[in-house]
């Protein structure tokens, strides 16, 4: 009986103190976003002639890096539709009904990373975009990755560009007008994670 | 950006193909083609003498405000497949599919009264539900709203949808009983108006083919019944649009304030201002002719929809005008 708990005790230091080095080592380190210096904007043509810019105001989401192996990273985006601000209270009530973002049906605008790899200077990350109800697979190109550690907080920054149609979304081809098709999604985030 | 020449040609072929349409049934009715399919059909069918003739004019006027619809929807929206993703959706591939379903059930004389009753008040009671599915107001997160609150706008509308679907009805019975269906319309199209000026454009132009459609139908039956001084019918012919007309006009309105930024007291005004007909019912306007208490009843329908739509004119160009 005595040889048994011996047994059962060490394997279980064996396998908790295994778990610790495999996390501390192999493991992905997981972010949170962090919204104070991250940003979710956009711009899109109006009339042709000059660009209309805009932000989300309320963005969630986490991502994991794993630099051993950049394939098992994830990156995972929630922005609410409803916190788009285009510092016109009218143009931003507009854009919520649903010729535009259809806030109240469809509230969040989401982007779920389904393979990364590698590349120099960041990462390209194709994934799952769902807006307006519609989800397509898109690729980004996150540029970044450098880590540094402030005040025992780890940070991660990426930064991408993106072009979207709204028609390819669902968006009513005729609430196409003054306001072009095609939207630039520009995204700034900074992850945090507590130094371990 | 709202397209007016799209609109007025949807607006003109969807009346065209509901009066098309309306005229074919009832040169057909006239005929003794029809008399032979109306009994090739309804052969098994056991109904009470008169039925014959809201056979023709029932379901005719049902499959002419349908093809109207189907015909302006085509025009407006293109490139518009089943979806049940979006409120609007909804309301066209399953609201209105269904509710003329339920009227064209009600023309079959088998069919009893209260079961088409039951029926008609089921899609009353449902059509708020199915309107929200899937919105922020039933998420079950802290954004959604309670179950008491929802429960709460889900009773209070759907009884109204209700009583005006039974007191409209009611209304038919009386003199000028095409003023019900040509009010409704009238509160349709200005409800397209009203919700695509507070900034919901395809949500307003949806309106255009149903309004138009439903104002071709009545129309065409108004006149059908002038001509033919009247079917033989134990039912007004108008009953069955007037339900279809009642439950659109629900729900466009319920689109535009839930979905759209249309206010609730624009959404009442719009709503209610068909039931101004009954006015005509009191003691002081009883003794007017038919055609006097059907432009009034015009008359009086339109006028706070004229005020609702003056309004929302002038709140959308102080609101949206410096965006355009």
């Amino acid at each position: 009986m005595k040889r048994l708990c011996i047994a059962c005790a060490a394997s279980l230091t064996i396998a908790l103190s295994g778990n610790f080095f495999a996390s501390a080592v192999f493991a992905a380190d997981e972010y949170a976003y962090d919204l104070v210096h991250s940003s979710v904007s956009f711009k899109a043509r109006h009339l042709d002639i000059s660009w209309i810019h805009g932000r989300f105001n309320q963005v969630d989401g986490k991502f994991s890096l794993d630099r051993q192996d950049p394939s098992k990273s994830t990156f995972e985006l929630t922005i609410k539709a409803d916190s788009v601000d285009t510092a016109n209270a009218a143009r931003d009530e507009h854009l919520r009904q649903p010729d535009y973002f259809d806030t109240k049906q469809f509230p969040t605008i989401e982007f779920r990373s389904t393979r990364v790899k590698a590349i120099e200077g960041g990462y390209e990350v194709t994934g799952k975009f769902t807006m307006h109800g519609t989800t397509k697979e898109i690729t980004i190109r996150l540029m970044g990755g450098k880590e540094i550690e402030v005040k025992g907080v780890k940070r991660v920054g990426f930064s991408t560009e993106l072009k979207l149609k709204r028609s390819d979304y669902g968006f009513d081809k005729n609430a196409i007008g003054p306001i072009g098709d095609e939207a630039i999604i520009l995204i700034d985030c900074e992850g945090m994670r507590k130094s371990s | 950006m709202p397209d007016t020449d799209l609109y007025l040609k949807a607006l003109i072929c969807s009346a065209g193909a509901s009066a098309i349409i309306a005229l074919a049934f009832g040169v057909l009715a006239r005929t003794k083609l029809m008399g032979k399919f109306r009994l090739g059909v309804f052969r098994t069918v056991r109904f009470p003498t008169g039925s014959l003739a809201s056979l023709s004019d029932s379901p005719g006027s049902l499959i002419a405000l349908a093809s109207g619809i189907s015909t302006g929807c085509r025009i407006l929206f293109p490139q518009m497949e089943w979806s049940l993703t979006s409120a609007l959706d909804r309301f066209l591939w399953l609201i209105l599919p269904t509710s003329l379903l339920i009227e064209l059930a009600g023309c079959v004389p088998a069919v009893p009264r209260a079961t088409l009753w039951f029926l008609r008040l089921c899609a009353a009671m449902l059509c708020g539900r199915i309107l929200l599915h899937g919105s922020v107001y039933l998420a079950s997160d802290t954004e959604g709203w309670s179950f008491l609150r929802i429960l709460t706008l889900l009773l209070i509308t759907g009884l109204s949808l209700s009583l005006m679907w039974i007191l409209l009805t009611r209304l038919l019975s009386s003199k000028a009983p095409a003023t019900v269906p040509a009010s409704i319309s009238l509160s349709i199209l200005s409800a397209g108006i009203a919700v695509a000026l507070a900034g919901y454009i395809r949500g307003g132009a949806a309106a255009i083919p149903v309004g138009s459609a439903l104002l071709s139908v009545t129309t065409t039956m108004g006149l059908r019944k002038i001509v033919d001084h009247g079917p033989a019918s134990t039912r007004s012919p108008f009953e069955s649009i007037t339900g279809t007309g009642v439950v659109c006009l629900f729900s466009l309105l319920f689109i535009g304030k839930f979905f759209g930024a249309i206010s609730t007291t624009q959404s009442v005004i719009i709503f209610f201002s068909p039931m101004l007909c009954w006015l005509t019912e009191l003691k002081p306007f009883r003794r007017v002719s038919a055609f006097q208490a059907a432009l009034l009843r015009l008359i009086l329908v339109s006028i706070p929809l004229f005020i609702v739509l003056w309004l929302a004119r002038v709140e959308f160009q102080e609101r949206m005008g410096p965006l355009l």
